[in-house]
């Protein structure tokens, strides 16, 4: 699905990321770990094509996307979260799932302003709800983000991705800051993701939430590729174990 | 040659106001749109006491400056301070209505019309290269040098200096290292004000002053500090002076009705070809 | 889907109907007119600084362009007014297409200035090209609009077709606030990377919205212009912006109802205070200075917390 080929990113004098090389398989779920600054999120945003590599190649279902702009890329069909979440605090929770939906459809603003054919309209709400009700938020619906706890919000980004029924989703540490019961809930609903044939890459460092969830890993340490295969793998894997534990066993 | 001494003349105006600028915003992160209303107000204090109550100049100059520090102060602590929300759409509204608070104040206390302040000096010609220079010009270009000298200095030997330094790059950070901000935020504006008043205090013999200048010399002097880079001291200098000779030697070009609009363009060419001005440099963004 | 806001929209034709019915007075009637054309633009602005997120200082320019563009076509050239009402809109139109598309990557002060900039130079071609525009002095002589073959000579019947056209102007405004539209716009004030992960291209939209503003600006400017009949650089200067900037925040920023609530009342001060006219800028900065401050949702802003308070 997604062939990442001998990506390199260099900010100033800083190689950020350098000859990474993995291929994602066509569905299941796959994690990117690393220590803080291996380049995991530098990686997440020149697949999203906010970052443009310095050379090396990213394909997506058969496709160039490397010189894509971010906008091209989400039209390509790949959807991402944030870490930061990006959600609009004077919008309420329906309000900003809108966004996902404008994107996607592009609707005209004569359409959009004059409401003309009813249809496609309902269509997009029954959509929305759909969304909302999967990932368990539509009792918070109509509150603004401000006062709707941080778990709901984690969830409701989620919902918000999901909704422009991508082929592929990245998500940027889905499981940080949340509880366990909340973490259990949420790799359910990864998991039932996954399985409508979407294709999942995540960022995270919880190595619980990873051996649930994750078919393929692959670990990066300064800027490079030190590992690739099964959760059960990586754990043996002598690199990794070093890279986050230090060198002092050696 | 004319041109060139004509240029540094009101170029070196421009670089005082274009130094103001660079010292609030690199301390707050403000772009004071009420700069021009402290030049305006340097000149109409020292037509005050100079002109009307005939005042030694020598009192007269130091009273006027020193009133504009103060102006400068109590404009943070009423305007900006009490701003409950510091979005930066905020903070430039407030400085608008601050301005047009102070212009409309001016207007009342010192009339619609334009004044005259009198001569400093004694005004001869002197001959130099290529052209005639009036001693008002050249009291202009030495003062303002001398100013931005001093200021120069302050910035860099005083604790102040650093500490304006400090709270532009992280508020909080500055504050726990026990630098009081709002001190330093009352002294930037206050010297922003006070080298406004220099500049105001300069120019009004030869210019007259209304009340409604500040906004074309408060202008002029954003684009001087954009053309120099903003968070660069010597580049607002050097901007005020390219801006200043650029201009009066596109006015010997052009109609001069034309000549204001020239600085406009300078601002536009600028902002959409290096944003960071000339001398800046280029600042990292993040994603 | 929201529902429409059908109360303001009412509630505005009412006294719009009480006022073309009830006031006979010709002065009146005209400082209704002006505060109309006023609440047209204050919500153009706000549009652009309270959804977008846009902060420009030359609408004042466009309004302007709007006024001379029908002003010398419809004198000069003889074409028929409501023709160069449109005319105008697209000059201004491609105008703002062709600035917006380097000033809009920049932000916060530095797009106040740069628009700022822009709408000094359109001041000052609009003084000195005075050839076309009649210079300092001012344009004479704007003939009337005729509507349907009724000539709007008067104030009353001016009146009456500007209040059709903003009942109109508002209902088209509250279906942008309640569509997808409006979400879109505010999201790109918001969030930009946002956006640009979700397909929306946020440079496009912007100039998009920015020229849309500076046409309807520019068309209201030409009503103004046959309002008025005699123009001059004056009524279209910094000033302006600045005042229109001061109705749409302390009207409300992002509110849909806040160009046209702050054009009444920062429109009816110097008609309240007609004894103390002098001061009419300082309580426009007064006004302008306090909302800012304490009140950053401006009068609806308020209005609406405390009405949600009591429910």
């Amino acid at each position: 699905m997604l062939d990442i080929n001998n990506v390199g990113v260099s900010f100033g004098g800083v190689r950020a990321l350098n000859e990474v090389t993995f291929q994602m398989p066509e569905t299941g779920i796959s994690a990117l770990i690393g220590p803080n600054g291996a380049g995991k999120t530098t990686l997440f945003n020149v697949i999203t094509g906010f970052v443009q590599p310095t050379d090396g190649t990213v394909i997506f279902a058969g496709k160039d996307i490397t010189p894509y702009k971010s906008e091209q890329v989400f039209m390509s069909g790949i959807s991402r979260t944030f870490q930061n979440l990006n959600i609009i605090p004077e919008l309420t929770l329906r309000e900003n799932m809108y966004l996902g939906f404008i994107g996607k459809e592009k609707p005209s603003a004569l359409k959009t302003l004059f409401r003309v054919s009813r249809g496609y309209w309902k269509d997009a709400h029954r959509r929305i709800e759909e969304c909302l009700d999967f990932v368990g938020v539509t009792e918070y619906a109509e509150m603004l983000p401000g006062s709707v706890p941080y778990g709901v919000l984690k969830n409701f980004e989620l919902a918000r991705a999901v909704l422009s029924s991508p082929k592929m989703l990245l998500l940027d540490e889905p499981a940080a800051g949340l509880n366990l019961a909340e973490k259990e809930n949420l790799a359910k609903m990864v998991k039932k993701v996954s399985e409508n044939n979407v294709c999942i890459l995540m960022v995270e460092h919880d190595m619980q939430f990873i051996s649930s969830l994750a078919d393929y890993v692959v670990c990066l340490n300064f800027g490079e590729v030190i590992a690739r295969g099964t959760y059960a793998e990586i754990r043996e894997n002598k690199d990794v174990l070093k890279a986050y534990l230090g060198d002092e066993d050696a | 040659m004319q041109f060139l001494y004509s240029g540094l003349t009101s170029g070196s105006i421009y670089g005082l106001v274009a130094l103001g600028f660079n010292i609030i915003y690199n301390t707050t992160g403000i772009i004071n749109f009420a700069q021009g209303e402290f030049v305006m107000f340097g000149g109409m204090l020292i037509y005050t006491f100079f002109t009307i109550f005939h005042v030694p100049f020598a009192i007269a100059l130091p009273v006027t400056v020193l009133g504009s520090f103060i102006i400068g102060a109590l404009f943070e602590r009423i305007f900006v301070n009490f701003c409950k929300y510091k979005t930066e759409i905020n903070l430039f509204t407030i400085t608008l209505a601050a301005s047009i608070i102070l212009r409309d104040v001016a207007m009342h206390a010192w009339g619609r019309d334009s004044v005259k302040v009198d001569d400093y000096i004694p005004i001869a010609n002197l001959k130099m290269p290529g052209g005639v220079i009036s001693s008002q010009s050249v009291l202009i270009i030495i003062v303002s040098l001398l100013v931005a000298w001093g200021l120069n200095l302050f910035l860099k030997r005083s604790k102040y200096g650093k500490a304006m330094r400090a709270c532009f790059d992280d508020q909080t950070a500055a504050e726990t290292c026990g630098i009081s901000v709002r001190n330093v935020r009352i002294i930037a504006f206050g010297v922003a004000s006070f080298m406004a008043g220099v500049a105001g205090v300069l120019i009004s013999p030869i210019t007259f002053v209304t009340y409604d200048d500040g906004i074309m010399i408060g202008l002029k002097g954003f684009c001087a500090a954009i053309l120099g880079g903003m968070g660069n001291f010597w580049a607002a200098v050097a901007g005020g002076l390219m801006l200043g000779i650029f201009e009066s030697f596109s006015a010997s070009i052009i109609p001069s009705g034309y000549k204001d609009a020239m600085a406009f363009f300078v601002i536009l060419l600028i902002l959409f070809v290096k944003p960071d001005g000339l001398f800046g440099k280029k600042r990292a963004h993040r994603v | 889907m929201k529902r429409i806001n059908l109360f303001f929209i009412i509630l505005v034709s009412a006294l719009l109907l009480l006022t073309g019915f009830r006031v006979e007075n010709e002065y009146y009637l005209g400082v209704a007119v002006l505060i109309l054309i006023h609440a047209v633009n204050a919500t153009a602005m706000n549009v652009l600084l309270g959804y977008t997120g846009i902060i420009s200082m030359g609408q004042a320019a466009f309004f302007g362009i709007g006024a001379y563009t029908s002003a010398v076509l419809s004198v000069t050239y003889g074409i028929n007014p409501i023709a160069t009402l449109f005319a105008g809109a697209a000059i201004a139109f491609v105008l703002a297409y062709i600035v917006g598309f380097p000033i809009l990557k920049l932000h916060g002060h530095y797009l106040a200035m740069a628009t700022l900039g822009f709408g000094m130079i359109i001041y000052i071609f609009m003084n000195e090209m005075d050839f076309l525009t009649g210079g300092p002095s001012g344009f004479v002589g704007i003939g009337d609009i005729v509507i349907f073959g009724y000539d709007l000579m008067d104030e009353k019947t001016f009146f009456i077709a500007m209040s059709v056209f903003f009942v109109f102007f508002l209902l088209i405004c509250e279906l942008f606030d309640k569509s997808f539209l409006h979400n879109k716009l505010k999201f790109i004030k918001n969030s930009e990377s946002a956006c640009r992960s979700y397909g929306i291209s946020p440079a496009k939209t912007k100039v998009l919205v920015f020229a849309s503003m500076a046409a309807l600006t520019a068309f209201n400017g030409g009503i103004y212009a046959f309002y008025t009949h005699f123009i001059s650089p004056v009524s279209f200067s910094f000033k302006y912006s600045a005042e229109l900037l001061a109705m749409a925040t302390v009207g409300g920023l992002g509110y849909i109802t806040g160009g046209v609530v702050g054009a009444v009342c920062l429109g009816l001060i110097p008609e309240l205070f007609s004894t103390m006219e002098e001061y009419e800028m300082l309580v426009y900065g007064g006004v302008l200075a306090v909302v800012v401050m304490f009140f950053p949702g401006g009068i609806s802003g308020t209005l609406k917390k405390l009405v949600k308070r009591d429910a």
